[in-house]
């Protein structure tokens, strides 16, 4: 085993581990707005990412394709209206991510 | 001047509220959700929401049977000061909950407005003989002519940081 916790197989198995889907900056933020609530609409999630419109649309595909949200059409006083949730797999992924992290930060040094 | 009864002044706050009630849920639909977004929140916040809507229904209603106390012994000083202390007292504990709880600091203070507006109404006509029909009006005016002038300006800069998004613009992303 070497001397340095923090270096060889020990440490670095668990960065490996780390969800690279989730670990975006950009993709991070919106699903951990997702994370807490049970759906939002486009505007929330623009105003709480503060993201520009297109790269959320970028990144709202991506974590569609993942399988990681849903994104919902529906009409709301005759306009559409669309809502995305985390599904069951995007919310578990999310969950590990975030033990994963605890994990290798948990690990540092103060 | 004639008095109206507390029938009366209760139909008229019943009135104020459902007025009230109805204002809050056309600006959320016109102002706040096209410029915000909607969300529903998850079971955790849902029950949290709960329980604060019935220890809130709770002090509200301890409120009114408080005030319903306080119109009928109004002409028993010093009578009616013990409810009107406990109705001062139980606005800030409501006013004070729904600011913790919904994160709305200015709550605390409207709360200590709305408590002091009472004791202030009595003390008015106490030290200067003004009718309690007159210092009450004046007092709650004043008080709530402080809350409308803060909240025009909060909506204002409101409106002016988040202007409204198209809905349409954004689902035709596709």
């Amino acid at each position: 085993m070497p001397e340095n916790e923090f270096a060889g197989e020990d440490f670095f198995p668990k960065l490996g581990d780390i969800n690279r889907m989730v670990h975006s900056p950009a993709r991070l933020v919106i699903l951990t707005y997702l994370y807490v609530v049970e759906s939002g609409d486009l505007v929330y999630l623009l105003r709480q990412t503060g993201l520009t419109w297109g790269n959320l649309s970028t990144h709202i595909n991506k974590l569609e394709e993942a399988g990681y949200i849903v994104i919902e059409k529906e009409f709301r006083n005759r306009k559409p209206h669309t809502l995305v949730h985390l599904t069951d797999d995007g919310r578990e992924a999310f969950r590990i991510y975030k033990q994963n992290m605890l994990d290798v930060l948990g690990d540092l040094p103060a | 001047m004639e008095e109206i009864g507390i029938g009366w002044t209760l139909a008229m706050l019943a009135a104020f509220a459902f007025l009230s009630y109805g204002a809050f849920h056309l600006a959320k639909k016109h102002i706040t959700a096209p410029r915000m977004g909607l969300v529903k929140f998850g079971m955790v916040r849902k029950k949290k929401l709960k329980k604060l809507t019935i220890v809130l229904s709770g002090s509200a209603l301890l409120g009114v049977i408080l005030f319903i106390l306080i119109l009928a012994l109004k002409n028993t000083l010093p009578g009616w000061m013990l409810p009107i202390t406990i109705f001062g007292v139980n606005c800030i504990i409501v006013f004070s909950l729904g600011a913790y709880f919904l994160d709305f600091p200015r709550l605390y203070g409207y709360g200590i407005l709305y408590a002091l507006a009472f004791q202030l109404s009595i003390l008015l006509n106490e030290w200067f003989e003004l009718n309690v029909n007159y210092s009450f009006p004046a007092v709650y005016g004043a008080f709530a002519g402080i809350m409308v002038v803060i909240g025009t300006v909060i909506s204002i800069r409101f409106l002016r940081k988040y202007p409204r998004l198209s809905l349409d613009d954004l689902d035709a992303r596709e």
